[in-house]
C-alpha cells in the first residue's frame, strides 16, 4: 500500500555466539525484532506492536526461535545417550531377565555408539530403573519416538536387535516385542523387513569384532 | 464494540494526520480563509483522503512473519520506499506549482480528477481482488491471479498509481508537476511490472505450472 499501510521492520538488539542447529556448530548470531510500523506513503512513522523475535546464525541466516540460545548440544548428546541406553536395557527386558550375554551386547554397542563405556553401576542402575518400570520395550519407545530423527529411528530398531539376539536365537517374548516395534515407529512392514536384513548382515559381518570387544 | 471505538478512533487520528501530512505546503503557504475559497485544493484534498480510506478499508495490516525479511525482495522495497517519498514530495510540489502559478483551465482539473477517480477506483479493485496477497514487496509463493480485475488487466495497481499521481496534480492544475511525476514513476513502474512478470514466470517454472507466460504476465499478484 503505497498511501496507507503498514509494514514488519527488522531490526538486530542483540548478538552473540550460540550453537548453530543448522551448522552443528559454534557460530555467531544477531537477535533480531520484528516491529510492525503504521506507513504513510511508505514512510513508517508510527510504530505498532512487536510481531516477533527470532534468532539469525550470521553464518547459514538460518532463523530460529529465541529458545535456541538455550540449546546444549552435550546435554542433547547425553540425553539420547541414556535414551538408547535405556532401549537396549528395555530390550533386553522384553524375555524378563537382562543375562550377562544381553549386558555384555549391551557395554559394546554404548562403547560404539558413545565411544565411551557405560559405567557398571549406571547400568546397574539403569537395569534396576527398567525391572522396576510399569513399561516395556514399545511402550518406552513410544514416549521418545517423536524425538527421533529418521536416523535415530533405525539406530534404535538396531540396538533392539542386537541387544535381542545376544544369545543368537531371539526368545519368544523378543520377537513379539520386535514385531511391534515397527508400530510404534510408525515404520511400513516392508521396510522394517529390509532394515532388518540390513542390520542382521552388518551384525554377521562385525560378529567376530564385537565379541572380541565385549 | 467496546475495544472497536478506540481502534476506529485510531483510524481517524490517521487519518487527521494523513491529511495534516498532505497539506502541509498549502497550510504553510496560504491562511484557512484562502484555502477554504480553493475548490481544487478541496477536490484534491477529498480525493488523496478518499484514497487512504479505501486502502485503509480494505488493505489488509501486514504481519511480517519473524525470518520472513529474508524473502524479501529488498531492491523492490526499497523501489516501493522511494515510489512512497516521490509521490508525497510529487503532491507537496504540485500544492506549490498550484499556489505559484497563475490560474488554469478548468478542464485540465476536471480531467486530472478524472484520471485521479479513475487511478483510485483500479487500486480499489486490485486490493479487493488480491486480499492478503496485494503486497509491496514481489514475493510470488502462489499461483497467478486470474480473476476479476486481473482478468483483464495487468497490473491494475500499477497503472492506478501513475493515474493517481499524474491526475491529482492535475487537479491543481500543475501540469509540470504531473508530467515530472509520470516520467519519475513511469520508469519505475515499468521496471516493477518487468521484475514481477519474471518472478511469475520463475514461480511457474518452479511448480511446472502449464500456465503460458501470455496468461501468467496478465495476472499478477503483487502492487
Amino acid at each position: 500500500m503505497i498511501i496507507w499501510g503498514s509494514r514488519g521492520i527488522t531490526s538486530t538488539i542483540d548478538r552473540g555466539a550460540f550453537h548453530c542447529p543448522q551448522c552443528s556448530t559454534e557460530q555467531k548470531y544477531v537477535l533480531q525484532q520484528v516491529r510492525n510500523f503504521f506507513t504513510l506513503y511508505f514512510i513508517p512513522l508510527i510504530p505498532l506492536n512487536v510481531h516477533g523475535k527470532y534468532i539469525e546464525c550470521a553464518a547459514c541466516r538460518g532463523s530460529f526461535p529465541e529458545e535456541v540460545l538455550d540449546y546444549d548440544p552435550e546435554k542433547e548428546r547425553q540425553d539420547m545417550q541414556l535414551k538408547m541406553l535405556r532401549v537396549m536395557i528395555m530390550a533386553a527386558l522384553a524375555d524378563g531377565v537382562v543375562d550377562d550375554a544381553e549386558r555384555n551386547a549391551i557395554r559394546s554397542q554404548y562403547m560404539e555408539l558413545a565411544g565411551l563405556p557405560v559405567a557398571p553401576e549406571t547400568l546397574e542402575k539403569e537395569i534396576q530403573l527398567g525391572e522396576s518400570a510399569d513399561a516395556d520395550l514399545n511402550s518406552y519407545v513410544g514416549m521418545i519416538a517423536d524425538d527421533l530423527s529418521d536416523h535415530g529411528i533405525a539406530l534404535v530398531v538396531k540396538l533392539a536387535f542386537v541387544t535381542m539376539s545376544a544369545h543368537g536365537e531371539m526368545q519368544p517374548g523378543h520377537q513379539e516385542q520386535l514385531k511391534r516395534l515397527a508400530k510404534t515407529l510408525k515404520i511400513p512392514d516392508d521396510q522394517f523387513v529390509e532394515l532388518l536384513r540390513h542390520i542382521r548382515e552388518a551384525v554377521e559381518d562385525a560378529g567376530p569384532a564385537d565379541s572380541e570387544q565385549s | 464494540m467496546e475495544s472497536a471505538w478506540p481502534v476506529t478512533l485510531r483510524i481517524a487520528a490517521a487519518h487527521v494526520v494523513h491529511l495534516a501530512i498532505l497539506l502541509l505546503p498549502s497550510l504553510a503557504l496560504r491562511s484557512p480563509d484562502e484555502l477554504v475559497d480553493d475548490a481544487p485544493l478541496a477536490a484534491f484534498a477529498f480525493a488523496l483522503a478518499i484514497s487512504a480510506w479505501l486502502e485503509s478499508r480494505f488493505a489488509v495490516t501486514a504481519n511480517a512473519e519473524p525470518g520472513s525479511d529474508r524473502h524479501t525482495d529488498v531492491a523492490a522495497m526499497n523501489v516501493a520506499a522511494f515510489v512512497g517519498a516521490a509521490l508525497l514530495a510529487g503532491l507537496w510540489i504540485a500544492q506549490v506549482e498550484h499556489h505559484v502559478m497563475s490560474d488554469r483551465p478548468g478542464w485540465l482539473c476536471v480531467t486530472g480528477a478524472c484520471l485521479a477517480i479513475a487511478g483510485i477506483a483500479l487500486r480499489v479493485t486490485a486490493i479487493r481482488t488480491l486480499g492478503d496477497r496485494f503486497i509491496s514487496d514481489i514475493r510470488i509463493n502462489a499461483p497467478p491471479v486470474r480473476n476479476g480485475i486481473y482478468a483483464w488487466l495487468s497490473h491494475p495497481s500499477e497503472i492506478g498509481l501513475l493515474l493517481i499521481a499524474t491526475g491529482a496534480p492535475l487537479m491543481l492544475g500543475a501540469m509540470v508537476t504531473a508530467g515530472a511525476a509520470l516520467c519519475i514513476l513511469g520508469p519505475i513502474s515499468a521496471w516493477r511490472v518487468r521484475r514481477e512478470n519474471l518472478a511469475l514466470v520463475r514461480y511457474c517454472i518452479n511448480k511446472n505450472s502449464s500456465a503460458p507466460f501470455t496468461v501468467t504476465a496478465r495476472s499478477t499478484r503483487n502492487e
